[in-house]
């Protein structure tokens, strides 16, 4: 796909793929995927290209896109089957096929029983889920998603965000993922593009772009540190080894996250007050402007990630290079989690 | 502040020394309720009346029969009322909407105008029955309807008007403008309007529409437009004579 | 469960006040109305042949009046709101133009156009021989001229608030523009569209100056219950009032069957 004007940029995505579009406001995401979905008055350099298809001229119904919106954008006046079934029937397909069609849809993606409903009926979860249902009803050859889960509370955009893993693992078209939420990426990604001032500024995998990101945004917004583990309290048994402390107590299945800025590093053991303290050693410092971002490996558990962000200065100063083994300190406090179904670590 | 109040003083003498009998009319009104028949030879009138009465203004007052004595019947401003038949006029007293008895000063006739090219061809009712053609009365309870509708009965006429307006002048508007073939209408209207001819209806004179004059009861409370209404019947009934007849109306018979 | 909204204390009383003597001012003249009627002859005067006749011909010209405005009505208010062109401004500007004309006015103003001397009135009696006036077709124009705007109106305001992002959804799923049209903007739409043509049937039925001028006044053809009632008026006001009644009565009832739609509130 190549698309121009407001925005400058060429991308191709391979059919099951999945690529996440991230960048700050304005930096042109939503114009992205108003071009492949045909919504946008073209500029006269835009070209889409689909399968083996030219969809450069044709107008969105004769595109074969499923949009999902931020707000779902459900039609209010017709109930979950006869939302999900608008698709398949606008396309041809006899209203009692369509309906069946539309049961089926709702039913795989959790909601069977809410078919009679109308939105105005659905909680926010359930509304996403009917969409995210009537976007793939039509079997289209691109998914696009523009913050699907961004509206929704956090432990149900966890367990949404599961439900589209499982869907785009079958998902034979291109996926694109318009998203501010880290854990979008980390969950469901193959690809992260960062856009700016609509240009595009990077294109990697989400490892990549996490250690070394090419622009403010993409630093703040990938990096996370995400642990996984069951909580008993304070302490929360990490999937991947170990106990991290948290601040508030919780219990059952949780999702632990810390920004790379949380993180301190230090040359011996620290005593202080933070609770969390590991060894760890230092896969790679990638220098940016005024920080280093280093990426490194918890020793005692190899395979468990760990980004922290530190000065120049003090990168030259502790030599973090390949190799160095140092501690990685993170207080409870500065500890987010919450509560998760549970899902496959990534 | 002695001095303003000499003036105020002053002001008012001279106001009320202005309200004393025999004294000239000045910046008063005569209102006259006036069937639209009516209405070029009361605009004529009213400037003669204007031109004997120094400083009185007439407003006059244009519509319906039966609307303007349902006006007078109700107090609506109104010095006198001029009505196109005997029944509204008898109506208007019943109702206590005249003081005085009524006047009889003019009679009119119907014609049946057409326009002024003729497009039809009508030069008798019998025409009117020819198939095509379009022909307007008024409603028959306004007076001009009712003398319509009793000629064409007495000639035979079967077709039936395609409309029947609500007054004379919408009759003579449409036929002016063509929009209808013929239209009854009386001789004063077809006289005054530009581009119709007037067909004469036999037995037409034998039932003219008479015209009633009569001061309207609002004046009974006020002597000086009680006469000045007085006058305007006078002059009706005297001078005015003339007027009436150059438009086409016919003596009180 | 009441819908009042929630608790924000006392309505302002200068807002009551307001409000109530607006109310008896808009209510005292139609209850006035309905108690000077002649009761004892309210009967045999409504079931006369000629107001039977008129009250008929009012009603199923103001329908089919209703009707022609939303058959034209809706593809005018869709593309004033949904399509950009030039001149849109002009003629959404022009399209109110009845809603402010007197009704004599526009009654002239059909007669320039189609009366037998109109700009298509003319070449029609020519070559077809078809006249418009004095005929019930004529009526029909009459009330769909004056009536249409508010229709237009009511509904372009409808389909403005209905949001666009709906119809972006619609035509991602492979809906074409009229199926879009069909199964979504219009259902969206139909409390404005409702409400609207219950505006333009009322104003239709209460219409008088444009249908005496253009189209005439004859019992059975063009005699609509407005025209009859100023009839009466001439000859015999109780008769008048009684017939008032009737009209007064066949809106009220109208407006309070539909009033939920007309809302639009569930």
């Amino acid at each position: 796909m190549d698309v121009s004007g407001r925005l400058a940029c060429e991308l191709d995505v391979s059919a099951g793929e999945t690529v996440a579009v991230i960048g700050p406001n304005g930096a042109g995401k939503t114009t992205l995927v108003e071009a492949i979905a045909g919504t946008l008055i073209p500029a006269h350099d835009t070209s889409v290209r689909v399968g083996g298809d030219d969809w450069s001229a044709r107008p969105p119904q004769l595109r074969h896109a499923g949009l999902v919106f931020q707000e779902h954008l459900l039609f209010p006046h017709l109930d979950a089957r006869a939302n999900v079934a608008f698709g398949p029937r606008a396309r041809g397909l006899r209203r009692r096929d369509a309906a069946k069609e539309a049961v089926g849809w709702l039913e795989r993606l959790g909601v069977g029983d809410l078919a009679g409903r109308r939105p105005g009926q659905l909680s926010g979860g359930q509304a996403q889920r009917v969409a995210l249902a009537r976007a793939l009803a039509t079997h289209p050859a691109v998914l696009l998603l523009d913050e699907p889960f961004s509206a929704l509370d956090v432990s149900v955009a966890g367990e949404l965000r599961d439900l589209l893993h499982l869907h785009l693992r079958d998902f034979p078209g291109a996926t694109l993922l318009v998203t501010h939420d880290a854990l979008d990426v980390r969950a469901l990604a193959d690809r992260v593009v960062v856009l700016e001032a609509g240009r595009v500024a990077q294109d990697d995998t989400p490892a990549a772009v996490a250690e070394a990101p090419a622009t403010p945004h993409a630093a703040r917004l990938l990096g996370l540190n995400v642990l996984a583990g069951t909580a008993d309290g304070t302490d929360v048994r990490l999937d991947d080894g170990g106990v991290l402390v948290i601040a508030e107590a919780a219990h059952g299945r949780v999702l632990a996250t810390f920004p790379p800025s949380a993180v301190t590093l230090t040359v011996d053991e620290p005593v202080g007050s933070a609770r969390n303290r590991w060894r760890a050693t230092v896969r790679r410092a990638v220098p940016r402007e005024a920080v280093v971002r280093v990426h490194l490996h918890r020793t005692a558990d190899t395979g468990a990630e760990l980004y922290a962000d530190v000065t120049r200065g003090a990168a030259t100063e502790l030599g973090l290079e390949a190799g160095r083994v140092v501690w990685a300190s993170v207080k409870a406090t500065e500890v987010t989690a919450f509560g998760a179904a549970t899902r496959d670590a990534r | 502040m002695k001095s303003l109040a000499v003036l105020a003083v002053g002001v008012v003498l001279a106001a009320t020394a202005g309200c004393g009998a025999g004294t000239p009319d000045r910046g008063r009104t005569l209102t006259v309720l006036a069937a639209s028949s009516l209405t070029g030879t009361f605009t004529d009138l009213a400037a003669e009346f204007e031109a004997e009465h120094p400083g009185v203004h007439v407003k006059l007052v244009f519509d319906s029969s039966a609307t303007l004595a349902q006006m007078a019947v109700e107090r609506a401003p109104g010095d006198v009322l001029a009505t196109a038949d005997r029944k509204t006029m008898d109506q208007a007293v019943a109702d206590h909407g005249t003081d005085g008895d009524p006047t009889q000063f003019a009679t009119n006739e119907i014609v049946l105008a057409v326009p002024k090219d003729n497009p039809a061809d009508i030069h008798a009712l019998a025409d009117l029955d020819h198939g095509g053609v379009d022909y307007l009365t008024c409603v028959a309870t306004a007076p001009c309807g009712a003398a319509a509708q009793a000629l064409l009965e007495q000639d035979g006429v079967r077709r039936k008007p395609v409309s029947e307006e609500v007054d004379v002048k919408a009759v003579l508007t449409k036929v002016e403008s063509a929009e209808a073939d013929a239209g009854f209408v009386y001789r004063t209207d077809a006289i005054a309007a530009k581009d119709v001819a007037a067909i004469e209806v036999p037995g037409a004179d034998a039932t003219p529409n008479s015209y009633w004059v009569a001061a309207s009861a609002a004046t009974a409370k006020d002597t000086d437009q009680h006469e000045l209404a007085r006058d305007w019947i006078t002059l009706l009934t005297g001078k005015g004579k003339a007027v009436l007849t150059a438009a086409g109306f016919g003596p009180p018979g | 469960m009441s819908d009042a909204g929630p608790r924000l204390g006392r309505p302002p009383a200068r807002l009551v006040v307001g409000g109530t003597v607006a109310a008896v001012f808009l209510v005292l003249p139609p209850i006035a109305l309905v108690v000077s009627a002649p009761w004892d002859r309210w009967w045999s005067i409504v079931t006369t042949p000629e107001a039977r006749e008129a009250l008929w011909l009012s009603a199923w010209t103001s329908t089919i009046a209703a009707g022609l405005c939303l058959v034209l009505g809706l593809p005018l208010a869709w593309l004033l709101a949904r399509v950009t062109f030039p001149g849109r401004r002009w003629l959404r500007a022009l399209v109110t133009v009845p809603l402010v004309l007197p009704p004599v006015v526009a009654g002239v103003a059909l007669l320039s156009a189609f009366g037998r001397h109109g700009l298509v009135g003319a070449p029609l009696r020519e070559l077809f021989g078809t006249q418009i006036p004095y005929t019930t077709t004529a009526v029909i124009l009459a009330h769909t001229f004056v009536a249409m705007p508010f229709f237009v109106i009511s509904l372009e305001g409808a389909l403005r608030s209905t949001s666009a992002r709906l119809e972006v959804a619609a035509a991602s799923l492979g809906a074409d523009r009229w199926t879009t049209f069909r199964r979504v903007t219009v259902p969206l739409a139909m409390p404005g569209l409702v409400a609207g043509l219950v505006l333009a049937w009322a104003r239709s039925l209460g219409e008088f100056g444009a249908t005496i001028t253009f189209a005439g006044n004859y019992p059975g053809t063009t005699r609509t219950m407005p025209l009859d009632v100023y009839a009466a008026l001439q000859a015999d006001r109780d008769t008048a009032v009684a017939l008032s009644v009737v009209l007064l009565a066949v809106c009220v009832l109208v407006l309070v069957a539909l009033r939920e739609r007309w809302w639009g509130v569930r």
